[in-house]
């Protein structure tokens, strides 16, 4: 088994040493360095190669989210856990599209560094393990740096008992329907019935067509499958 | 051709003196250089004409001269007394008959000889009778019995002489007459006669020199009094300064063609790095029907609109280049719309975190002094709870805008909008069941960014504009069927059916801010492009849903 070299990034002195204490308490990190501020985190990356840099975004000399941005720019293999105030989502919001591999929110729950570290070593081994190289591989790779919390991807807020209803307003008469109606026959917001309707869709339960109806202006009808199972 | 006029008298004289000369003429300002040049020719033109006109007239006058001296011989050779005392060998009655002719001509002299061509009478009585005629001229006359005119020198000088044979009845030459004009009387003549020529001559070269200076004065004064090489430098200055403004600037003439168009504007119109090639163009065949540049003589000037030029939204001005009242032109100088946009909403956020902060620090110490009492009491439970709280509700959003959006670029822009939301006392809510994999190829992260921001703030606009105590904003976004769905509904005042059939022409704007009338176009056009549909429907109470269904797989693909 590989370790895995961190270098912390954070001006305030005893936070850095509480983080770094709080990282080798895993076995598997080793090398924990601490920068104080930007120019030295640029040399120590181009020292040290670290594998993961928690990385502060208010610093003395600059922006952490710049040094992300060079790191993008240079295409240097080293992931990013990117902190910064709760106040500055902004520039969280920024670190999200340079791809940092997690974002973590001051004050910091070390709960949820704690997910994220272990979720790096995932990903590290995995990275490590599969030296060939296909699409499952590369998907694997791509939900552990972003989406690992996926896996309760499909269920999608689908109630059984409002899906009966909205399936029930079909079964009655083979007649088209709209989110208009669906919503005002259940009583349940007109985004709610599209989701249900969709999943429908999904389902094959119900097919979705536009329709220029009476006025010219383009609708989204929905229509029951034939021969589809009003059972759920 | 000027300058060859000029170069012969200027540039005579030594190699060093034709430096020196050169170097002054360099040095001289435009004005002198073209005074003197035109100086120069017209007086070389003048000589030229002059000498033309000077030689001309003394031909002229030697050949009537020499007519008249013939003649005048001619006629005395013929008279009858004349032509007996000739044979007679009679000088006297020569002389009684000949001085009253002379005193009658304007002759010099007149002269009378034997066939052996010596003087038998000649009006100057220093001359004696019997000497040999001089000038050697007789031969042809007593020779041949030829009338000549002739030009030597003889016994009393240089002259112009008519010369005619004297016949006695048989038609033998027995003698010749000489008419004799002394050429310096000619001369004397010649110069009355070319005087006042050469005074008009005079005349017209002050004329020549005045013009010269009024003309060389004009075209400085034309030249805004700015020498060749200034204006040079300025040329080719506007041309640095023009290209490297940060704005695009482009002017075009009355009929809108363009005439100049510089770097920043050609790379935000996408046209490519050659400016030759784009002057003289149309501007209307670079950018499609954009109202601002379609303006008449009569429409004002108009500062700071948002307008859509070939996609690109720009904040644009257009200024009427007018000279003397008449319109010339119009220069069009427009900046990204998204660039402007950042820095008003960074300064508008200045002044805002300058009042947060006040109140931040306000309720971080009491956060501080609460944690302070906890530990005191020895509750450690309680104050990690109270420090964890401070970040979880905006990491839990954090984490759940990052599991469900599975594009870096869209989550970046929900954050923003969420807390956007915040800031104007709204809510935007995501749907349950929202879900994303992977963006549709068929646009670009950008543009679909540019879908989802646009409905997101026409939501927030009319949530603001209806004013009815709602504030909820719910935004739906799912592929997990065959169609991307993004759907946004507000609770605002809704939309009239007659706003309706417009909201996605551009320009359309229930409000004076032109601005509004461009995002809905914007995501209409680029929902067509990717082959989507969008509806608009009224949301229960009250307000609007705007669906966008967009097939995941373009339709070639399937």
């Amino acid at each position: 088994m590989n370790n895995i070299d961190v270098l912390i990034v954070e001006d305030e002195e005893r936070l850095a040493e509480i983080h770094a204490e709080f990282v080798r308490k895993h076995s598997r990190f080793r090398a924990v360095n601490v920068a104080s501020n930007l120019s030295d985190a640029r040399k120590l990356i181009q020292v040290l190669k670290p594998h993961l840099l928690l990385l502060d975004n208010f610093l003395p000399d600059g922006k952490g989210i710049e040094l992300l941005e060079d790191l993008v720019a240079g295409d240097i293999p080293t992931r990013v856990i990117f902190i910064t105030a709760a106040s500055d989502m902004e520039t969280c919001g920024k670190a999200i599209r340079f791809g940092a591999f997690d974002y973590i929110l001051k004050p910091v729950s070390y709960d949820r560094l704690q997910m994220s570290l272990e979720r790096y070593i995932r990903f590290f081994d995995s990275q490590k393990a599969n030296a060939q190289v296909n699409q499952h591989h590369v998907d694997e790779l791509f939900n552990l740096q972003s989406k690992d919390f996926r896996s309760d991807k499909h269920t999608k807020g689908i109630e059984d008992l409002t899906l009966q209803r909205v399936k029930d307003v079909f079964i009655t008469s083979a007649e088209a329907h709209t989110t208009e109606s669906v919503a005002r026959l259940i009583g349940i917001s007109k985004t709610t019935a599209r989701r249900y309707l969709e999943f429908c869709v999904e389902n094959r339960y119900l097919r979705a067509e536009i329709s220029y109806g009476r006025i010219g202006r383009p609708e989204r009808v929905y229509k029951r499958q034939d021969g589809a199972d009003p059972t759920p | 051709m000027y300058e060859n006029g000029g170069r012969g008298p200027v540039h005579a004289g030594s190699a060093i003196k034709k430096r020196g000369v050169r170097a002054a003429f360099k040095a001289a300002s435009f004005q002198t250089r073209t005074f003197l040049l035109l100086l120069m020719v017209s007086s070389g033109l003048s000589l030229v004409i002059g000498q033309y006109v000077y030689s001309r007239m003394q031909a002229a006058l030697y050949e009537q001269i020499g007519i008249r001296a013939r003649v005048q011989a001619q006629q005395i050779a013929v008279m009858p007394d004349v032509v007996t005392a000739v044979a007679a060998g009679d000088s006297a009655r020569l002389r009684a008959l000949i001085l009253p002719l002379k005193a009658g001509s304007d002759a010099s002299y007149i002269v009378i000889g034997d066939r052996s061509g010596r003087h038998l009478m000649h009006t100057d009585p220093g001359v004696r009778v019997g000497s040999p005629m001089l000038g050697g001229d007789n031969f042809p006359v007593l020779q041949q019995g030829q009338s000549e005119v002739t030009l030597e020198r003889g016994t009393l000088g240089v002259s112009w002489r008519g010369k005619a044979p004297i016949r006695d009845a048989t038609g033998r030459v027995i003698g010749v007459v000489s008419v004799g004009y002394f050429q310096s009387r000619i001369e004397r003549w010649h110069r009355g006669q070319i005087m006042p020529v050469f005074g008009v001559l005079l005349g017209l070269l002050y004329a020549l020199f005045c013009c010269a200076w009024l003309f060389s004065k004009s075209i400085k004064r034309q030249m805004f009094g700015l020498e060749p090489r200034e204006i040079a430098r300025l040329v080719l200055q506007q041309d640095a300064v023009f290209e490297s403004i940060y704005e695009g600037v482009m002017s075009v003439d009355a009929n809108g063609c363009i005439t100049a168009i510089n770097r920043a504007a050609r790379e935000m119109l996408d046209l490519g790095p050659n400016t030759p090639e784009l002057v003289g163009m149309s501007l209307s065949d670079l950018i499609a029907d954009s109202p601002l540049l379609l303006a008449g003589p009569e429409d004002p000037d108009v500062k700071d609109e948002i307008c859509l030029f070939n996609q690109l939204q720009v904040i644009a001005s257009r200024v009427g280049i007018r000279v003397g009242g008449e319109l010339h032109g119009w220069v069009i100088s427009f900046r990204s719309k998204d660039d402007i946009s950042t820095l008003s909403a960074q300064l508008s956020q200045i002044k805002r975190y300058a009042d947060n902060l006040r109140v931040i620090r306000h309720e971080h110490l009491n956060l501080v002094a609460t944690l302070g009492g906890l530990l005191h009491a020895r509750a450690y439970d309680e104050a990690m709870k109270l420090i964890d709280a401070q970040s979880a509700v905006q990491q839990q959003l954090l984490d759940y805008i990052t599991k469900t959006f599975g594009n870096y670029q869209i989550c970046g822009l929900l954050i923003g909008k969420y807390y956007r939301a915040r800031e104007l006392g709204l809510a935007l809510e995501f749907e349950s069941g929202c879900g994303l994999d992977a963006l549709p190829s068929a646009l670009t992260d950008v543009e679909w960014m540019s879908i989802i921001g646009n409905l997101l703030d026409n939501a927030f606009d009319a949530t603001l504009a209806a004013g009815n105590g709602e504030h909820d904003i719910v935004l739906y976004i799912s592929d997990a069927g065959e169609e991307l769905i993004i759907e946004v509904a507000d609770h605002g005042a809704g939309v009239s059916p007659a706003v309706r059939d417009h909201m996605f022409d551009r320009g359309f704007s229930t409000k004076d801010n032109p601005e509004r009338g461009i995002g809905l176009y914007l995501v209409n056009s680029y929902v067509k492009r990717a082959g989507g549909t969008i509806t608009v429907e009224n949301n229960i109470p009250c307000g609007t849903v705007i669906s966008v269904f967009v097939p995941r797989r373009s339709r070639g693909n399937e």
